[in-house]
């Protein structure tokens, strides 16, 4: 008799893994809550958090989004606005230390810096450099817009009952005197680089951990009810400042996110990892879930990690967690348009 | 009236011809209307040397009722051709008008609110038919007018907070310009059918059916047709 004995087959390669086809690989996630689909899930972070919201949406699920996009602007309006990206128009909230400032900002426990950058005529936001196509066009437009989603984010944190969230990098960009941080490098999308103002830090461990502990200990406080998710993004970094090669560089990023997690999901019950992240990276999948530039998610990667998402549910509470999807009716507003017709012209030739 | 007008319009053209009936106005046969419920027709009429064409078996027999059984009609025996309705305005019985009105109090960026309003234009059906039409010749006699606003009656009117009239009249003044764009003389829905507030159809307008608050009654469609004729006439 030993530990091992009395282990499920999922606890060892060999049954697990290496005696499978890669497509019935299963049980890669064992889900801490039972999510139904009258519960409401608000997804932030860095970008493979929208996918979880999209795919949220498609199940049936209620994927929370406080800030709607003005009516009539249709799916690739929304993709260029950024509406229903994330639950608000936050953009990627690429670090953990992001998180905290736009917690603090939207709960009022700090103000949020007054820094525009102007580019060519119109205004951009440093916290959220690509969220209008073409900028603000003045000040005050983007100033009102700000007040818009960080009303949004609070009443995000507010309303979920699940807040997920993806972390994305450790590599960030400071202002080095006010503190404040910018999702990406000044001078990268917009704005000037200026070496005395702006300071590159590489998060270590314990500063993620804080920051992300600091920030769900705000969102618990302004609802105690919530529920986290965390995901890893699995997109490797578009380019590194830590001056070693890119790909060592997103390898220590990705562990050094891989292990806050687990720390996270290990000291806090209400926290719950899901493995977005193994699931596209291991070597057991051979890169298959890449684009041909072997750094962003395919759809059918995205679509076969989401499945995963919604198997782990199903197999541990069940299929009647799932939404019932109902057949599609005739339009109640044809019928009265026939109706319309019908009376006017009765059986006369049109 | 010895000038013969086609009427091409969805269930919007019933008001009219209510009022032709009651009114005992151009029923000799110099108005004459290609119509089917829904939103099947516009989306599949086609213009090609100057005939028209239907994409579905439904909009071809539809043709075919007033093409003396021909698949195509051929529009130069119409001096003038309505375009009335098809989503361009007002859709699923008003609801989206009254979510713009009741979004006009809310923050957006001047582009966003452009781009939704223009978005909300192009993807009409209306829109997406006078776009398709490439012959500037039948494009001079076309006369394009919106579905009517959803009626005052409609429930989500008493939930609505005041709107701002500036965005409504910025979408109005939008569409305008889009459809002149095309070549299109454009007429706005007249004005004898508003209610006070100006953003939807007077009560007195309402069809009798108690859920239909999108539909003229016989005496809106009288507004319409009358409002028609004198430009047709006048031109």
């Amino acid at each position: 008799m030993n530990p091992y004995k009395e282990l499920p087959a999922h606890a060892f390669w060999k049954l697990a893994v290496a005696s499978k086809d890669v497509a019935e690989i299963d049980r890669l996630w064992d889900p801490r809550f039972k999510i139904l689909p009258a519960q409401k899930v608000v997804t932030f972070g860095s970008c493979f958090a929208q996918h979880i919201g999209r795919a949220l949406k498609s199940r049936g699920f209620s994927w929370l989004c406080t800030e709607t996009p003005p009516n009539g602007l249709t799916d690739e309006g929304c993709q260029r606005f950024n509406y229903n990206v994330f639950s608000a128009r936050t953009g990627n909230i690429y670090t953990a230390s992001l998180l905290r400032q736009w917690t603090e900002w939207s709960l009022g426990k700090k103000s949020v810096p007054g820094e525009v950058w102007q580019q060519n005529g119109r205004y951009i936001d440093p916290f959220r450099p690509r969220i209008e196509p073409e900028g603000f066009e003045s000040i005050d437009e983007l100033q009102g817009s700000r007040q818009e989603v960080l009303a949004a984010f609070k009443a995000a944190i507010q309303k979920a009952s699940y807040f997920v969230f993806t972390l994305g990098l450790t590599e960030s960009w400071f202002h080095r005197k006010k503190k404040y941080e910018y999702p990406m490098c000044p001078g990268t999308v917009a704005g000037d680089f200026d070496a005395t103002a702006h300071q590159f830090v590489n998060q270590r461990f314990d500063q993620v951990y804080g920051a992300l502990e600091k920030a769900f200990a705000l969102i618990r406080r302004a609802n105690p009810k919530i529920r986290f998710i965390l995901t890893v993004s699995p997109v490797p970094l578009t380019a590194t400042k830590s001056g070693r090669h890119v790909i060592v560089a997103t390898m220590a990023s990705k562990s050094i996110l891989r292990a806050v997690a687990d720390q996270m999901t290990t000291e806090y019950e209400d926290v719950d990892y899901f493995p977005s992240y193994e699931i596209i990276n291991s070597p057991v999948f051979q890169g298959a879930f890449f684009d041909a530039n072997k750094r962003t998610v395919s759809p059918g990667g995205v679509g076969f990690v989401m499945d995963r998402f919604f198997q782990c549910l199903v197999a541990k509470y069940g299929s009647d967690i799932l939404p019932n999807v109902t057949a599609a009716t005739v339009d109640p507003f044809d019928e009265v348009c026939e109706e319309a017709l019908l009376e006017a012209f009765g059986g006369e030739p049109k | 009236m010895n000038r013969k007008v086609l009427i091409i319009a969805n269930s919007h053209a019933a008001a009219i011809m209510l009022a032709m009936k009651e009114k005992q106005i151009a029923l000799d046969g110099s108005i004459e209307f290609l119509t089917l419920g829904g939103n099947e027709l516009l989306p599949n009429l086609r213009v090609a040397q100057q005939r028209l064409y239907g994409d579905t078996q439904k909009v071809t027999e539809a043709i075919r009722s007033i093409g003396k059984g021909e698949d195509s009609l051929d529009l130069g025996m119409y001096p003038h051709i309505v375009v009335y309705g098809g989503q361009l305005l007002c859709k699923a019985n008003g609801n989206d008008w009254i979510s713009k009105l009741a979004q006009s109090n809310q923050f957006f960026s001047s582009a966003a609110r452009q781009a939704s309003y223009l978005e909300s234009i192009h993807s009409s059906a209306h829109y997406g038919f006078l776009s398709r039409i490439t012959d500037t010749e039948v494009l001079k006699k076309v006369i394009s007018i919106p579905s009517p606003f959803p009626n005052i009656l409609h429930p989500e009117f008493s939930k609505l907070k005041k709107p701002n009239i500036k965005y409504a009249t910025q979408y109005l003044d939008l569409i305008a310009q889009e459809i002149s764009q095309l070549g299109v003389r454009y007429l706005p829905l007249p004005v004898q059918l508003l209610a006070p507030e100006k953003y939807a159809v007077d009560s007195a307008f309402k069809v009798a059916r108690p859920a239909d608050v999108s539909h003229l009654n016989a005496a809106g469609g009288a507004i319409v047709l009358q409002f028609l004729l004198d430009v047709i006439q006048g031109a």
